[in-house]
């Protein structure tokens, strides 16, 4: 399981569960990522392109580590 | 497939439950139908309850709807979100289908439940996120990526 060091819960992130085990995040209208149950119970958190993020034990960690993929995100304009 | 493209999102009642062979045979129609007139989208059914998104010219999405509005498998029809967008999120699709599970339990503490949020009686905002939660869905159960790029 991904130990990453995660910030605190953003503000303003929406999660819904769009069925048992599919959860999507989004803020302002923009999605973040998602996070899906894994047949062993874990969860997978991925990005807007479908990478793996992590695995994570429980689902509130997973959601830490896409609210996390957007803290890192360079900001419009920078490159 | 890309550039002023019109979506609409509606929510049916199936006047009928729809087996398995009712349903294919309503896909292949919908289908056939669909590439003749340049329409893309998905269709969900969920409990009896249809939701489908199209997409393609304005006027081919709206003639749709009022042949959707008229057919007596559909009740209850209700258009929830129609707009324009920049590209097609389903262009691989005549109509691509999903079946949910559905869900009797309640969502974890703390997160909203896609399906009520498309229900929501305020429509806007709610409405239109609940809509593309369930395209993002749609896209990553068939294998694409969760949000198509622009072209």
């Amino acid at each position: 399981m991904s130990q990453l060091p995660l910030p605190l819960r953003s503000s303003g992130v929406i999660w819904s569960r769009v069925e048992p085990g599919f959860h999507v995040g989004s803020r302002g209208g923009d999605f973040l990522g998602y996070v899906e149950r894994q047949s062993d119970g874990s969860y997978r958190a991925h990005d807007l392109r479908s990478q793996t993020v992590g695995d994570f034990a429980d689902l509130h960690s997973a959601t830490r580590a896409v609210e996390a993929l957007e803290c890192a995100r360079p900001t419009e304009g920078a490159s | 497939m890309s550039g002023d493209v019109f979506t609409a999102l509606y929510t049916s009642t199936a006047a009928a439950p729809f087996d398995d062979d009712a349903l294919a045979e309503l896909l292949a129609a919908s289908r056939a139908a669909n590439e003749r007139s340049g329409i893309t989208g998905m269709l969900l059914y969920r409990r009896g309850r249809f939701v489908q998104v199209l997409e393609g010219a304005e006027h081919e999405v709206r003639a749709l709807l009022e042949r959707i509005r008229a057919d007596e498998r559909h009740g209850d029809v209700r258009v929830l979100l129609d707009e324009r967008i920049p590209t097609r999120q389903f262009a691989d699709w005549s109509m691509g289908y999903q079946r949910s599970a559905g869900a009797d339990e309640a969502p974890p503490a703390g997160f909203r439940d896609t399906f009520t949020d498309l229900d929501d009686a305020a429509g806007g905002r709610v409405v239109a996120r609940a809509a593309r939660e369930l395209s993002m869905w749609f896209r990553v159960r068939s294998g694409q990526p969760p949000i198509a790029e622009d072209a």
